[in-house]
């Protein structure tokens, strides 16, 4: 484990060396980190992803991505809580000598939630849908890179948090087929009240 | 509930209903329409920039979830309420303005408010499983 924390914490090092050297990417990234833009970005789309569609069939599809968006999600939290309970990384912060953009959070680095709920959102869309997929992804990384950047997580602590995320989107994406006829159930009845 | 909380549900309100509208437009639901097409996916559009812009740059918001900011949880309550409370204004206004249109179901769940008011489709919905279940009833009580 020694050579591959090393090579964390020098990318860490690395990528942390550059704030300071351009104040409006260090502006941008004091948005992005924030525990509010990236999460309520996320919800939007799937709140917008419910009613988009210019089928009938496309937007079941839809629907269906953001029920196994909802649950991936849930199974991706539920991971990162237990796994807390047992092990508990250090923030670069308290260990490194970082330029921090952020407040210091006080739970475990490893595995990174943001990157976990990110992840797990953006794969259960791309399972249903590939473009809207792309583009969470594309903002999951993005949020991701802003969180080392900004000197609270190790890059490793981003992997951990995708690997979570990417189990958590795999587990909702069964448990949509498992759990069928109910995920069609649920449809069938807010369609009935005109909502799906 | 504490001013940042406020905040956060003001901001969620805004912007959710901003996307609604953008969307409901870009899907042609014509029912849930407020204003023009266009104009509705520009305004939606505008409305949901300007309650981000507000949100983060009315004052800082990097608060740890430990002091004044909100937790994960908090969060997703707050935001289902404000996402609720928008898509019902949604529902309730574009229901008044668009009661013309009445209820001509021509498809299932959504895609029925392509051409109807939803409160109008509500009820008619209602009112035929009332008379559906009426009916039923007064065979079996009569048979």
């Amino acid at each position: 484990m020694g050579p591959l924390v090393r090579a964390d914490e020098t990318a860490l090092l690395w990528l942390n060396s550059w704030v300071g050297h351009f104040p409006w990417l260090d502006t941008i990234v004091q948005w992005v980190v924030s525990d509010y833009l990236v999460p309520v970005t996320l919800s939007l789309v799937l709140l917008g992803l419910w009613f988009h569609g210019s089928t009938p069939g496309a937007r079941e599809r839809n629907q269906r991505g953001v029920m196994t968006a909802v649950l991936g999600l849930a199974f991706a939290d539920l991971a990162v809580e237990v796994l807390n309970q047992f092990m508990y990384r250090p923030r670069p912060f308290e260990a490194l000598d970082v330029s921090l953009l952020f407040y210091k959070p006080v739970d475990s680095s490893f595995p990174a939630n943001p990157a976990a709920v990110g992840f797990a959102v953006a794969l259960a869309v791309w399972t249903w849908n590939r473009k809207i997929g792309v583009a969470l992804l594309a903002i999951a990384v993005l949020f991701s890179l802003a969180r080392v950047y900004a000197g609270v997580f190790y890059p490793l602590d981003i992997l951990g948090g995708a690997a979570v995320g990417a189990i958590g989107s795999l587990l909702g994406s069964l448990l949509m087929r498992w759990a069928e006829p109910l995920p069609g159930m649920f449809l069938k009845l807010a369609r009935s009240v005109y909502l799906a | 509930m504490t001013d940042f909380a406020l905040d956060y549900l003001a901001f969620v309100f805004l912007a959710a209903l901003g996307v609604l509208l953008a969307v409901t437009a870009h899907s042609k639901l014509h029912g849930l329409l407020l204003v023009g097409r266009r104009l509705s996916v520009l305004l939606g559009g505008a409305l949901t920039v300007a309650a981000f812009d507000w949100f983060f740059t009315s004052e800082p918001r990097n608060l740890p979830d430990t002091g004044a900011g909100l937790d994960g949880n908090e969060q997703a309550v707050l935001f289902a309420l404000g996402a609720g409370a928008a898509l019902a204004l949604l529902l309730i206004l574009s229901s008044l303005r668009n009661w013309s249109m009445g209820a001509n179901a021509a498809g299932d769940g959504v895609e029925a408010l392509r051409n109807s008011s939803y409160l109008r489709l509500l009820f008619k919905g209602t009112k035929d499983h009332w008379d559906h279940w009426y009916g039923r009833m007064k065979q079996h009580s009569s048979g």
